[in-house]
Order: structure tokens, then sequence, then C-alpha cells
């Protein structure tokens, strides 16, 4: 099982801790979140659910503004934790505007 | 017991390579093939393919064909690649030339520094119960990050063979290519539903994967954000994308100028060999005028494209090129361009064929066809030839004022497809932008041997062009130059006769100098004439009032209308219209060009003017055929393909016409007076 720690010595477990919802154009930078909700549709919503942005997925938002860059862990938040495993994803604002994310504690993990 | 595919009974076994973007796919394909490969296309589309012959016995008849797929996120996800994939896998599609059946074994590349993901494509093939290999490559990257996979428990899930490989270092790549052969038909099947098949990737993952100790990618997750938020800043990042293409060019001059002296010299000499070798006659002309010349014309630029392949190749392996999609992103949007575009826009700068194939990626009508439209006005690697040729003989010896012409070229090339899509997008295409999502994939020290076996893969593809259509127009366009022959004017008759019975001076040198100097003179009369009174002269001479404000003489006028089918023929065909008019040593080709006179021997071919008009030209004119068709095929009609032909000829006339006079063409040297 995928249960380590951080060089800071927080677990990525703890991306579980429940937090209020907002969309990812609206995280600071550093501040992570996991995916519950999409409000994109057709090809797009398809495309980015492919390139790892379904819901549970967990994300940290690397840069605000235009473009936004998240990274995304590919791990389910039920199961493995995900760390070392994670691409990073550049968005348009109007499309970070449309995904919305359940915020966790994403400065532990810095 | 596990169903396996044996090749000795099918003869030589077929293995699709399959995975997401960003694997790592064409490294391992590199590393498993090397040269042993060619490049083709998937029928009814321009999207390549590249067919490999991997070595996996002892033996020759061990061989394994390797198809190497598209990039794909999903098999289920509606875009063209993801179509391909789906198709090749049924057998109901392979790449030009190959037989249309389904593969043998299907190789699934997956990143092991992000599996959780690249198991979803995992599961979508494993569910088409074909014999598969997982190959999970970047291992080293996941170790140096602190995880570490059990194999035997991956390949247990999977329930088909798992190697560990790393594309970079070759780790594993041997066990893999002999497993290549030994495909087995998965033992499990994932669920098909998207919920469903994600639940057992984590399952997979969480009991594949563990982590020995703290992560290290939080250390390198800081020095990329810093980066990135550098590279993709509204000022800083554009001003980094333009230092990186200024710096690209001018290394690109620096550099290739050597290889093409050697070319040049190594034409030169083969053409004092056959002029000593073969008695004087047609087949001498045109084997020195015709093939020799044309090809020399050709190749010559090979060294240029090649060093331009290899350094965008190195680029795009370093990660920098998927973040400076965002920094034109914000350029593109204002002129009615998705982000979208980009990738297409960037494409086309190899050739517009693939670009406007690209577009298809676009999922909004109008501005796919706003896409297509201008995909032409970037520059593509047919458009370096004229643009060297041209910027050498405006800057000889000065190379930054040739980069920086050069770079002007692409520019004045993006900023007429970005206001013609505006045009095109506030008129006949309106609506609003889609938005752009693309992953940027990690920074890293880019593979040499990557960017050298994609340069050569270019290069062979340009080679084999100027080794068959090029030859055969340049073959069929000395014939036009050469015939029919006509007697030499009055003129060179007479100075011929006079040169002959000069009076003596009393000084012997001062005489013979003189009788050369009019033998010379007649010489040049008699070439000027030929060529003029030649098929092609007149065909020239015919259309050159047309051509007259832009400041071409007949001799240009024919590389022009010859660079309608294909643009690349223009260096060629003004070699072969141009050999033979100085006399003298048989230096360079673009020496001989730069040197060129008009018909009256005082005005050079190249004046500046006409360079800069020339330049300009073929920036903006619409001169390849095949691109025409497939404009007409993607964009729905052949009305589209006639409006891109009327659009580009119409602003590569009244612009070129238009740099012909700012830089004193009408009233100054080499222009209409």
């Amino acid at each position: 099982m995928l249960t380590s720690q951080n060089n800071d010595g927080s677990c990525c477990q703890n991306k579980d801790t429940d937090g209020h919802v907002a969309s990812i154009a609206s995280l600071k930078r550093g501040e992570s979140g996991v995916v519950c909700d999409s409000q994109l549709a057709g090809n797009d919503d398809a495309l980015l659910r492919a390139m790892g942005l379904h819901p549970a997925a967990w994300v940290r938002l690397c840069r605000e503004g235009e473009p936004c860059i998240v990274a995304v862990s590919s791990g389910s938040p039920g199961g493995s934790c995900g760390c070392g495993s994670e691409c990073r994803i550049g968005l348009a604002r109007s499309l970070a505007q449309r995904i919305f994310v359940r915020t966790t504690d994403g400065a532990a993990r810095r | 017991m596990p169903e396996t595919v044996s090749m000795a009974t099918t003869g030589t076994a077929r293995v699709a390579l399959i995975g997401n973007p960003n694997t790592g796919k064409t490294t391992l394909f590199n590393r498993l093939c090397g040269v042993r490969h060619k490049t083709s296309n998937f029928p009814g589309t321009t999207l390549e393919s590249r067919i490999g012959k991997v070595r996996a016995g002892d033996a020759a008849s061990d061989d394994v064909e390797l198809i190497d797929l598209p990039g794909v996120y999903s098999l289920e996800l509606d875009q063209v690649e993801a179509g391909i994939c789906r198709a090749v896998l049924a057998g109901e599609a392979a790449p030009r030339g190959e037989r249309v059946e389904a593969p043998d074994t299907v190789c699934v590349v997956l990143d092991a520094t992000n599996l959780g993901r690249n198991l979803m494509l995992a599961g979508e093939t494993l569910r088409r119960r074909l014999p598969t290999v997982v190959a999970v490559n970047m291992i080293d990257l996941a170790r140096r990050q602190g995880l570490a996979l059990d194999r035997a428990k991956l390949s247990e899930r999977l329930g088909c063979p798992v190697v560990l490989v790393s594309a970079r270092t070759g780790e594993g790549v041997e066990e893999l290519s002999v497993m290549l052969a030994r495909g087995q038909v998965p033992s499990r099947t994932p669920p098909g539903d998207e919920a469903g098949l994600r639940a057992w990737c984590d399952v997979v993952y969480a009991e594949a994967g563990e982590l020995n100790g703290p992560t290290r990618a939080a250390a390198s997750d800081s020095f990329t954000d810093r980066l990135d938020r550098v590279v993709t800043h509204p000022v800083l990042g554009l001003l980094t994308f333009f230092s990186v293409m200024a710096g690209l060019f001018y290394v690109l001059f620096r550099i290739a100028e050597f290889p093409m002296g050697w070319i040049e010299a190594v034409f030169g000499w083969l053409s004092g060999v056959i002029n000593n070798i073969m008695p004087e006659g047609v087949l001498r002309e045109l084997l020195t005028d015709g093939v020799v010349s044309g090809i020399s014309g050709t190749v010559v630029f090979l060294p240029q494209i090649c060093l331009l392949f290899f350094l965008i190749s190195l680029l795009e392996d370093t990660g920098y090129l998927a973040r400076a999609a965002f920094v034109t992103d914000r350029l593109l949007r204002p002129f009615g361009l998705p982000g979208h575009a980009f990738v297409p826009l960037l494409s086309s700068h190899a050739c517009a064929l693939p670009g406007i194939m690209a577009t298809r990626a676009i999922p909004d009508r109008r501005e796919r066809l706003a896409t297509i439209l201008v995909a032409p006005f970037m520059t593509c690697s047919a458009r370096l030839p004229v643009y060297v040729l041209v910027t050498t003989i405006l800057f000889r010896d000065q190379p930054a004022l040739a980069a920086g012409a050069f770079v002007g070229c692409y520019a004045l090339g993006m900023l007429a497809g970005v206001l013609s899509a505006l045009l095109a997008r506030r008129t006949i295409l309106r609506g609003a932008s889609r938005p752009m999502a693309l992953e940027l994939p990690s920074y890293k020290v880019p593979s040499v041997r990557t960017a050298l076996l994609t340069t050569y893969d270019r290069a062979l593809v340009f080679i084999k062009k100027a080794g068959t259509n090029i030859l055969m127009i340049c073959i069929v366009l000395w014939w036009l130059g050469a015939y029919p022959h006509v007697q030499p004017p009055a003129e060179a008759q007479l100075l011929a006769q006079t040169s002959g019975h000069l009076i003596p001076t009393g000084h012997p040198e001062e005489d013979k100098a003189r009788a050369d100097a009019m033998m010379a003179e007649a010489d040049r009369l008699t070439a000027a004439h030929a060529k003029s009174q030649s098929f092609i002269g007149r065909l020239g001479r015919a259309a050159e009032p047309v051509f007259r404000p832009l400041g071409y003489d007949w001799q240009l006028t024919v590389g022009v209308l010859a660079s309608f089918a294909a643009r690349e023929v223009f260096v060629s065909t003004m070699a072969v219209v141009l050999a033979g008019e100085e006399d003298g040593e048989d230096g360079g080709v673009r020496e001989r060009m730069e040197q060129a006179k008009r018909t009256d021997g005082v005005t050079p071919v190249f004046a500046k003017p006409t360079c800069w008009s020339l330049l300009v030209f073929f920036v903006l004119a619409m001169q390849c055929l095949p691109t025409l068709a497939v404009t007409a095929r993607e964009a729905g009609g052949a009305k589209w393909a006639l409006l891109q032909l009327i659009w580009m000829s119409v602003l590569a006339y009244g612009g070129a016409a238009v740099a012909f006079w700012i830089t004193g063409g009408w009233g100054g040297a080499g222009g209409i007076s």
C-alpha cells in the first residue's frame, strides 16, 4: 500500500480533510483540493477526465491566473495517496472556473 | 495456460505500441528500433506513424514489426488519434502500405511516475482481449522519486507480462524486445464502465506501488513551479519565447554554413568530374546543368533543415514547448483562434499538411475552419531554402542580420495568419473562442539520441523528395530551358568574329585580354539569347508583365511559376535556369545565383528590392497543390481551398509589391524605372 510520508512529515492521506468547495480558478497558489464537480460538458469534460481531472482526483494549484497550472494526482483518495505520481495540466482560466474542488490543507505539502 | 502469440506460424509478428502522450513512447520506439524504421501515414489522414523492426531474438526471423500509434489519453475519446488507435486494435486500419489486420501483440507504454492515470489506458486496452505486454517506462525517474513497483504483483493484477524499462538509460529494453514476441492474452478483464475502471486502477496501483521513505517530488515541484511561473508569465514568458526562437535561428545560421559549403564543394567537384570525363553534348549538359545543378540547389539546404528539426526536437524534449503554447494562447485568443490552434500552427511550421489534419483536435467548427485557412501562412520547411537563399544574398557575412530577417519571415507569416483569422472570425466565421487545456510534461535534459533520430526521419523525407519529384521537375525544367536550340544573336556573332581579328596594338597581353573579354561578352549574349528563346524563356517572358510590379524578370518569373505546384522547387529551378549564366570558374550554386544578371547583362537578378519582394511573396503565397487538396477535404468543400488560394495570392502579390516599393524598387536599381 502507498502509505508514506512527505519531506515535511505530513501524510498525503490528509487530503480527505473536509473543506469548502471552490473552483480551481479561485484557489491560492499552493492550495489543494479534491475534484468534486465539473460544469464542463462534451469533449472538454471527456478530455479533462482522461487527462486525470476526474471526480476524486487530488489537485494542487501551482500557478494562478491565465493559465492556471495544476498538479494532478492520479491516486484515489479512498485508496492510494498518489504522492510521486502526479502530472501537470495547464488550464485556461475559463475552464478552471468550471471545475470545483473540496479544499484540503494544501499548504501542508509545501 | 495463458494464450500466447506464435510468430513461427504467422511470419513476422506485428506489435502496436500505444500509450498516453508524454510517456516516453517515442524514446522507447527509438531505443527499440534505432534507424531500422520508416515513416508512413494512416490512409485518409496525414497522421504519421513509424513502423520499425525490433530484433526479438538471435535470428533475423525473430524480428518483430513495431507500429508506433499516436499518443492518446483514452481510447474512448472523440478524437482522430483515438479513432485511429481503436481502428488499428480492431484490425480495421493500418499505416499505408501495411496489411490491415489486428496486431499480434499490443505493447502498452505506461509512465511509472504517473501510473495511476496511465493504468486507465492499460485497462481500456486489456479489455480488447489482444495479446498484451505492458512496459512501465521511466522507472529510473520513479525510483528517484522514491516509488518502488512490485513487478510480479502488477503483472498478476493486469493479467499479462510487465517489463520495467527506462528508454533513456536502456534499462530493461533488451528484455522488452524479447517479450514483444511473447504477448499474452490477458487473464483478467478490467471493468468496462469509467467509475469501475478507475476503482480498478486505484486498487492495482495501491497494491503494486510502494513509496520508500519520503518522496523527493516536492523539491522538484518547487523548482518546476518557479520555472513555470517565469516561462508562462505574460511579459517574461513572451520575452523568453522570442529569445529562444531568435537563439535557435542564430545557431541555425552559424552552424549550418559549414556543411552547406562542404556540400557545394562536393557538387562542384562532381560537375567538374563529369565535364572532364564526358564528351561535350546533350547528355553532359543534362547531367551537369539538369541533374547535378538541380539536386545540389536543393540538397545544399539539407543541413539547415536537419539542424532546425534537431533543435526543435531538443526544445520539445525539454518540456518547454508545451508551456510556450500558453504564451502563444494569450497571443492567439484576441485573433479569434483557440489555444488548441497552437499545435496545428506549430506543426504547420514543418508542413501545412499535418498541421491542417491536426486541426481535427479543435472541437469548434468555426475555429477549426479559421485555423485551416491560415495554417499555410506558417513558414513550412519547403520555404526554408528560399529564405536561406534570399537572406544570404541580402546579408552575406552578417549572420545576425540574416537571422533577424529569417525570424522576420516567420513573424510576418504568423502575423498574416492571425490577421486573416481575425478577419475570417469577424466576417464569415463568427462565434466565441474555446478555452485551452494541455498536459505540461516535466522539465528534463533532452535526449540527443531522440533528436538525432527525428532529424534522420525528416532528412530522409526531404531527400526522398529531392530524389524523386524535384529531380524529375529539374530534368523537365532543364529540357524546357535547353530547347529549342537557336542561333547566336547577330551581335554575339559579330563580337566572336571581331575578337579573332583584332588589330594588334603592340601589347600582346592587352590584346589577349581584349579578345577574351569580347569572347566572354559574346558567350554571355549567346547564353542569354538561348535562355530567352527557350520554351521556359518564352513562358517566363509571357508571364513577366504580371510579375514586373514585384521586380521579377522573366527568369524569376519562371521560378515563381514553377513553385506554384510546390515551393521547394524554386531554388532548384533557379539553379537550373541560371546555370551557365556566369562565365569563369564554377562557383557555389548560391554564389552563381547571387551573381546572375538579367538579360541586359547589368542588373542583378537578385537585386535587393527584388530579394525583399521575393521574401514577402514566398511568406504569403499559397504555393502547394497538396495543401489545397487537403484543405478542400478537411474543410468540407473546394470553396474553402479556392478562398484560401485567392486570399493568399492576393495578399502575396500586394505584399510583395509594397515591399518592392518600400525598398526602392520602383525607380531604384534593379527595379522599375
